[in-house]
């Protein structure tokens, strides 16, 4: 029954760790053409990263548009601007919470 | 500020502006708010939406002072 639990407890884990979204996104490893290129640079923009950040993988479907909201993050939320990016990363927090949007 | 943008940024005034000002806030920085905080209303919902986290995962009481049939009505 022990084994039984913790088998559980880590397939749950694993589970949500997967992230496969319930919208069919393109997997790295399946990304080919637009996609392909737009995920390549992103690993060139970001080294060290092994996997793309899920929100990202989300916009996969339109690579025009996950280059764009790469780029606008990139110019609005992690940078300083008139806001300092530590204030801003507090801001998107409680707007997250406040959208009940666990991720 | 961010919680009337957020649930219900229809309801916007201008007393709302001058406050901040009030504050010391300047209006770069409070568009600049603006903007983070409508930026993550589309990340949260895109997230959401895809299914990104369990959503019961949240299941703690909403924010405080927020209950579940508040926001836009």
């Amino acid at each position: 029954m022990i084994v039984n639990l913790e088998l559980g407890i880590v397939a749950c884990y694993f589970a949500r760790r997967l992230q496969v979204a319930r919208i069919r996104w393109v997997e790295e490893s399946e990304a080919t053409g637009e996609a392909a290129s737009a995920y390549a640079d992103w690993f060139q923009a970001n080294p060290g990263r092994a996997a793309i950040p899920g929100i990202l993988k989300c916009l996969s479907l339109s690579p025009d548009l996950f280059r764009a909201m790469e780029d606008l993050s990139g110019r609005l939320h992690f940078r300083d601007g008139h806001l300092s990016c530590r204030l801003k990363e507090m801001i998107a927090t409680y707007v997250s919470a406040l959208n009940q949007c666990p991720y | 500020m961010v919680k009337l943008i957020t649930l219900t940024a229809y309801k916007t005034t201008n007393e709302d502006i001058h406050r901040l000002r009030d504050l010391g806030w300047s209006d770069p920085q409070i568009a600049e708010a603006v903007y983070i905080t409508a930026l993550f209303a589309f990340f949260n919902r895109v997230a959401d939406a895809f299914g990104l986290e369990d959503p019961n995962y949240f299941a703690s009481p909403p924010p405080r002072g927020i209950q579940p049939t508040d926001g836009p009505t």
